[in-house]
């Protein structure tokens, strides 16, 4: 049985064709070949006007009628089993895309997408530029004052007497540190609060421990002024738990001594930093197992600021520094920065160019290494098994399995997927509907699940389609009358 | 070449979209869509579309 809208539509289609003389029937042994042998012949009616004419002929040709004996089966039987028939196979086809295709395709689309990760990670252009604050604190004039006593003076360092440094350290921590250190002078302890939240970012109080002289160490490593401003403090009676009287003598001895050692080596890294902030050279050091420049702050952003027009650029000093196995020419980076710059940008195509190259090959054998396994781990059967593999590697031998530099990779995952794992069935295409409609603009708020149904229904009637065949005629002209007729009756 | 084939040929695609709708109502429960209508709709564009503008 017919519904009305469905042969409405039909008759406008049938029309439409019609009008460019062409008509259809269909193919033998198809389902619509069975349905339409299941109806009663359709005449048309001498009045091509009449609203019954096509329309109501169509609708009661396959309307049952038991007393006549000219359909061979029932209209409205065959059309339910061929109904369940079709569905099941279209459900079957939307089951194996979702449980068995997908999945492979997620699989090999991670595994390709940690690789890039990996790769990206070893571009040499992977460095960043890592700014070292000058803490203020070194510029404070009351920490030079307080160094007064011990300027000029020679201070050698006392037997180190590691018992009393633990017992004194043994109450003291980032939460009370704060207020043992602190002075009546505001601008000191703003300072004094920003160098204690650098440290903090280290984990633990570097008391008793030397700041080296140089490189990035000057300044990143507070040892020094932390143990003299600590010292300070404990012989001014601030230390949370221990007096200078509630210590031997020796203990008292030992600690003023290294007080002043203390003294000596801060007013020695002062200088230190006061003659490197003189000098121009930003560069304190790079580690190229962490992909970090280190550079002073100070320095590289007045150095930006002045030679902003000669090229002075973060991709500079990547460009100069990026080479681990060339010394890099550091006084370039002062006297024409656009050297590095020029040095980055041949790299960047270079390596950029390499890693894409390598990514599509690596994709190719990716996804064959993977598809492979997939075969090995889901048949059972060794023949069998044997045969997918032999199909895997041809797909990958031809030009079908190579991923050219003009195609989007996970399209190139999919189709190799579709095409060896949904061998058989209608994946590949179910696919390249879904994404053509989640494409296009017109769908840009539509869901994964939207474009499935609209990829099923596309299927379905491709399939529809293919059940009939053609025939275009040369004589069709005289219809025209009938074709507006009954487009009228519509 | 006659009136009968343009019959002919509109019964076969009615029989067409008649089966169409009937498996989109079959389905249409497990693709989990609402809008069925929609997808009949998108039915009868598409098949208008397989069969006029496409080559055999």
């Amino acid at each position: 049985m017919l519904d009305s809208r469905s042969v409405v539509s039909a008759t406008r289609i049938a029309n439409n064709a019609a009008a460019r003389g062409v008509f259809f029937s269909p193919r033998e042994d198809t389902p619509i070949a069975i349905l339409n042998h299941a109806m009663r012949p359709v005449t048309l009616t001498e009045d091509r006007d009449s609203k019954e004419s096509l329309l109501e002929n169509i609708l009661s040709a396959a309307q049952d009628n038991p007393s006549e004996m000219v359909s061979m089966s029932n209209h409205q039987e065959d059309l339910n089993e061929l109904t369940d028939i079709i569905s099941d196979r279209l459900l079957g086809e939307v089951g194996h895309l979702r449980n068995v295709v997908n999945p492979v395709i997620q699989k090999i689309k991670r595994l390709i997408e940690e690789r890039r990760s990996e790769l990206s990670a070893n571009n040499p252009l992977n460095l960043s530029v890592y700014q070292v604050i000058v803490q203020p604190i070194y510029g404070q004039e009351q920490l030079r004052s307080q160094l007064a006593n011990y300027s000029g003076r020679t201070t050698t360092e006392p037997e180190r007497q590691r018992g009393i440094e633990s017992r004194l350290l043994e109450d003291v921590s980032f939460e009370n540190i704060s207020e043992m250190l602190e002075t009546p002078s505001a601008g000191f302890n703003g300072s004094l609060q920003m160098l204690l939240t650098d440290i903090a970012a280290g984990g633990e109080l570097p008391i008793f421990k030397d700041t080296p002289l140089r490189g990035k160490e000057m300044y990143m490593q507070h040892g020094t002024v932390l143990t003299f401003l600590f010292l300070r403090a404990l012989e001014a009676g601030k230390h949370p738990a221990y007096k200078m009287a509630d210590l031997t003598t020796e203990e008292r001895t030992y600690l003023v001594r290294l007080k002043a050692f203390y003294g000596r080596e801060l007013e020695k890294l002062l200088n230190a930093i006061e003659n490197d902030l003189s000098t121009w050279r930003f560069f304190l050091g790079v580690d190229y197992d962490n992909n970090t420049i280190y550079v002073n702050d100070v320095k590289y952003r007045r150095w930006l600021e002045e030679k902003k027009e000669q090229g002075a650029s973060m991709e500079a000093v990547i460009g100069t520094f990026y080479r681990k196995d060339t010394a890099p020419d550091i006084d370039m980076l002062w006297d024409d920065p656009s050297i590095g710059v020029k040095a980055y940008e041949r790299a960047e195509v270079l390596h950029g160019a390499n890693v894409r190259s390598m990514t599509a090959k690596e994709v190719e054998r990716l996804t064959e290494k993977e598809l492979i396994a997939y075969f090995v781990d889901t048949i059972e059967e060794a023949a069998e098994r044997q045969e997918k593999i032999v199909m895997v590697r041809e797909y990958f031998k031809n030009a079908a399995g190579r991923l050219y530099a003009n195609e989007d990779p996970v399209t190139y995952i999919a189709k190799a997927v579709c095409k060896l794992v949904g061998a058989g069935t209608d994946a590949y295409l179910m696919y390249t509907e879904m994404k053509t409609y989640l494409n296009e603009e017109e769908n840009k708020d539509r869901s994964v699940k939207d474009a499935g149904a609209y990829a099923v229904v596309r299927l379905l009637m491709r399939w529809m389609a293919c059940q009939v065949q053609k025939h275009q005629r040369e004589n069709y002209r005289h219809l025209t009358q009938l074709v507006v007729g009954q487009a009228r009756a519509e | 070449m006659n009136e009968q084939e343009l019959a002919n040929s509109a019964v076969t695609v009615s029989n067409m979209l008649c089966l169409a709708r009937k498996v989109i109502d079959k389905v249409t429960p497990e693709l989990d869509v609402v809008d069925k209508e929609e997808l009949v709709s998108i039915a009868e564009a598409e098949l208008n579309n397989e069969l006029i503008n496409r080559g055999e």
